[in-house]
């Protein structure tokens, strides 16, 4: 596989330690959505309407996909 | 159960949707239709939801958690993902990370913010290794930063040289020049097995582990 441009020293870097200690940062992964949900509730971030969530956050995704470019 | 593992193997290379920065193109509409389909396949509202949970405790702020999240959607469109390595929930949490990580700013707020999450984790008890938590207490600029990654993988090349370890030195010599990152492009190129590299990757991670032990004076239990 063909990397597009040359991998900067921090970059090569921080994935070595990101296979490293792969355990460590996948726990926040690990929660489930309703966990989620009820803790960014709590924090005041209302899930249910913010567009940064939900259904909305799928349709911006495909939009930058749609405007996507190299670099 | 061997005769199934081609098979297998071809259907997750049809599955994983490379990104801009591996293609050095922009996504073709077949790729951006196929990529958009496996996100909704695999949850992504949902992944996003725990990814943005990772992301406000890391900011603590509900704008600055958006707008990382927003930074973690940019690079997925452009690192890609491949669902047999990795699930789209832990793909998003490591791009949060390695977000935070490299756009961490010099300010007290975010070190103290950063901090606080350290706390609340605690994650590093009875570990010899370092946790995630403390690679980051160290208060750096971008440039400190670039600098000390490049001093860390210095350190790892005498490391395999010390060792002897020639497929590591190749895997480093080849993935700093940018040529190749992929396992079985070098094992071709270099005449050797795949599986060779395959078995340098695990040393290649216990090296790493070392020298993060020996930087925060803690031994290794190999």
């Amino acid at each position: 596989m063909m990397r597009a441009r040359k991998p900067k020293a921090s970059e090569i870097w921080r994935e070595l330690v990101e296979e490293a200690l792969g355990d460590e940062i996948d726990r926040p992964a690990s929660v489930s959505v309703a966990q989620a949900n009820k803790d960014l509730s709590a924090a005041g971030l209302d899930v249910a309407a913010d567009p940064a969530t939900g259904a909305a956050c799928l349709r911006e995704l495909e939009r930058q996909i749609k405007l996507s470019k190299a670099n | 159960m061997d005769r199934l593992l081609p098979v297998i193997a071809v259907f997750f290379a049809i599955c994983a949707v490379l990104g801009t920065d591996r293609l050095g193109r922009p996504l073709t509409d077949h790729e951006k239709k196929k990529l958009g389909r496996l996100l909704r396949e695999h949850d992504y509202p949902g992944a996003r939801l725990i990814a943005l949970r990772f992301a406000y405790k890391l900011t603590r702020g509900r704008g600055s958690a958006r707008d990382l999240m927003g930074r973690v959607d940019l690079r997925l469109v452009r690192l890609g993902w491949d669902p047999s390595e990795v699930s789209l929930v832990k793909r998003l949490c490591r791009l949060v990370w390695s977000e935070w990580t490299n756009t961490k700013t010099e300010s007290d707020a975010a070190r103290r913010a950063e901090e606080n999450f350290l706390v609340e984790m605690k994650v590093t008890e009875g570990r010899s290794v370092p946790s995630v938590e403390q690679q980051v207490t160290q208060h750096e600029t971008r440039e400190e930063l670039a600098a000390r990654a490049q001093a860390q993988l210095d350190r790892l090349r005498a490391a395999f040289k010390a060792a002897g370890d020639e497929v590591n030195l190749l895997w480093l010599d080849w993935t700093m020049a940018g040529e190749t990152d992929d396992p079985k492009t070098m094992a071709e190129r270099s005449g050797r097995n795949v599986e060779d590299f395959y078995a340098a990757a695990k040393r290649r991670k216990r090296a790493v582990q070392r020298l993060l032990a020996e930087d925060h004076g803690a031994p290794y239990d190999e």
